[in-house]
């Protein structure tokens, strides 16, 4: 069991305002949690902080049940991999690897079967006898990854690890440490600024803002109903198109244009502010003379796969964003009609800019 | 283009020849002195040491007290470069990653006495070594070599272990070592080039120390090397010859310690000042 609880866990350096605020999470065994948000949210602090590099403020933190806040870091059986790898310069790659081991009164018969074993999985066999700078920024990540993996601990802590990579090596890694958590099955806690990290690893993400916890939830499930509009905009890419509407009736007005309010919102009272949230995969071109809006094409993007569309609908700001099949053909400055998808249009309050409830998710 | 840079160096050789002279030169002289006699030296100054007489050297080992002067500062200097070593490494590190309150109190109050000039302390240094029982004796030039090279040392090691990542640490944490452990098996090996060149330029200050060691050591058989020379000089004038063999053996080993590790003296100073 690794389950991992943070109650009430709050972060202030001395007097001032505090990076973490009143935070609540609980990670259960085996769980790959992502922690996602903008430079400066608290990630990392909140990281630190369940590592025992970071002294808490306020709040709890237990692990397996056990309340931790005043046991430190080298006694809560967790590994960590940082953003920065933090391999020992003086150290070759079996001694960085070995160096958790030692300190556990294994044998060094032991800690030899261990690390080769573990170097073999992350193919390292051949770089054992190499310092960190004779090695590539994906095998440095790769050591730090195992000398994590090496030492078998009830949680991995994950800060940002690959960040320092290039986007190709990003991409064969991120499927490599889903791979792992598939075979170790290990609680992981990962932070990342990296919204397609977190959609493509997270078993469930955690998405703060401001030093506070937004939103928890499977990938899908935050990124089809954003808490807010934060959310909404912080994940997708392109993100969320906002825009300002209102409710009377059984009609939503767009500017000066108008469709039906969806099923899921019929129990809203009637107001002329809020905010519709759409994602641009979620609107359809349509032909002439079909479609409940009308709008001007600002830009077209051919991008291969898809074409993204620019387009404004009048007296509304800001653009729409549209992704259209890649077979699109339309111009700047054309008139086009579109759908929104119904069932996928999200509504916002325009002051709180939190989701507005539905008759079917509350 | 080619001929300016050839009047350059046309220009620039002779000046590097005069300076190479001017400071290579005493010591060749010193070198050429150790081997020739005094009555010789008299007559010929800058003459060369034809025949040259190396028992000067067993005559100023053996029946000189050389080889007790140079136990002593063997002694001497070596306790205190350990003790350097050790105690300024943990203090410029604890210095360096630590927040305490009063952290850059204590910095500047190391660093502050590096402006106090030896002459100003060394009355006091006196009278306290005497009321502790300390005067006369090897244990107590230790503790004053300590005292007085202690800020430099800090100050060297303090930028050095400031700019090392403190994911290292993080890390080392992790792995579960404690925060002594974390300066042994980290800290200590990473910094060993700054620490080097503390160590090479402890060791070479010290070994030349003169002032402390003939104000606070007064018997012949606790003297260091740089005291022992003034065996051979007297009321009635100097034994030359004696005086160079003397400061030959006691240059020797620095010279040794340079030649070997002046590579890791630069790569410690320069690593130590960029911060």
């Amino acid at each position: 069991m690794a389950t991992v609880e943070l109650e009430s866990v709050s972060k202030a350096y001395g007097s001032h305002r505090a990076v973490v605020r009143d935070v609540n999470l609980r990670v259960e065994d085996g769980e790959f949690m992502v922690l996602l948000g903008p430079s400066g949210c608290g990630k990392s602090t909140t990281l630190r902080m369940i590592a025992g590099l970071e002294p808490i403020t306020e709040g709890r933190i237990r692990i397996d049940g056990r309340l931790m806040n005043r046991v430190p870091a080298r006694d809560r059986d967790i590994a960590m991999v940082f953003q920065s790898y933090a391999l020992y310069p003086h150290m070759t790659v079996f001694d960085n690897m070995a160096f958790g081991l030692r300190r556990r009164g294994l044998s060094k018969s032991e800690i030899t079967r261990k690390v080769n074993s573990t170097a073999e999985g992350l193919e390292l066999s051949l770089l054992l006898d190499r310092r960190p700078f004779a090695l590539s920024g994906g095998q440095r990540q790769r050591v730090a990854l195992g000398r994590a993996i090496v030492r078998e601990p009830k949680v991995f802590l994950l800060d940002e690890p690959l960040s320092n990579l290039d986007a190709a090596l990003r991409a064969t890694t991120r499927n490599e440490l889903v791979k792992l958590h598939q075979r170790i099955r290990t609680t992981m806690i990962y932070v990342t600024h990296d919204q397609v990290e977190a959609m493509t690893m997270g078993t469930r993400i955690c998405i703060m803002s401001a030093g506070r916890i937004v939103q928890i939830g499977h990938p899908m499930e935050v990124y089809r109903d954003p808490a807010n509009t934060f959310v909404a905009r912080f994940l997708g890419s392109p993100a969320m198109n906002l825009l300002p509407a209102g409710i009377a009736g059984d009609i939503i007005s767009i500017g000066d244009q108008s469709l039906s309010r969806p099923v899921a919102y019929r129990g809203i009272v009637p107001t002329d502010r809020v905010i519709l949230g759409i994602r641009p995969e979620d609107i359809t071109l349509r032909p002439a003379g079909q479609g409940a809006l009308q709008a001007q094409v600002v830009t077209v993007a051919p991008l291969g796969a898809e074409t993204q569309l620019s387009l404004t609908l009048a007296g509304v700001e800001p653009e729409v964003i549209v992704r259209a099949p890649r077979d699109t053909s339309c111009e700047p400055g054309q008139t086009v009609r579109l759908d929104f998808d119904a069932s996928s249009i999200r509504l916002f309050d325009a002051t709180t800019e939190e989701r507005m409830p539905t008759v079917l998710h509350g | 283009m080619p001929w300016r840079r050839r009047i350059a160096q046309a220009l620039l050789a002779p000046v590097v020849l005069l300076y190479t002279l001017a400071t290579v030169g005493p010591f060749v002289w010193i070198v050429v002195l150790s081997l020739r006699i005094t009555p010789d030296i008299f007559r010929n100054p800058y003459g060369a040491p034809v025949p040259a007489h190396w028992e000067k050297y067993a005559a100023a080992w053996f029946g000189s007290n050389y080889d007790v002067y140079f136990f002593n500062s063997l002694l001497v200097v070596g306790c205190a470069v350990a003790i350097l070593t050790v105690v300024g490494a943990m203090a410029a590190h604890a210095l360096a990653r630590y927040r305490f309150i009063g952290n850059r109190f204590c910095y500047f109050l190391i660093f502050s006495t590096l402006i106090f000039p030896p002459q100003l302390i060394i009355i006091a240094l006196y009278q306290i070594l005497i009321e502790y029982g300390l005067f006369d004796t090897r244990i107590g030039l230790v503790l004053v070599y300590v005292s007085l090279n202690l800020p430099i040392t800090v100050y060297i090691l303090e930028g050095f272990f400031r700019r090392l990542p403190s994911d290292l640490y993080d890390a080392a944490r992790m792995d579960g070592y404690s925060e002594m452990l974390v300066f042994w098996k980290v800290s200590f090996p990473i910094a060993w080039p700054a620490i080097s060149a503390t160590i090479i330029l402890n060791t070479i200050t010290l070994w030349n120390e003169f002032l402390f060691a003939i104000v606070l050591i007064a018997d012949d058989s606790r003297r260091t090397l740089p005291i022992g020379i003034l065996k051979f000089m007297g009321d009635q004038g100097n034994d030359v010859g004696m005086v160079a063999t003397g400061l030959m053996i006691s240059v020797v080993p620095v010279l040794l310690i340079y030649a070997f590790f002046s590579e890791k003296l630069i790569q410690g100073i320069t690593a130590g000042a960029v911060k």
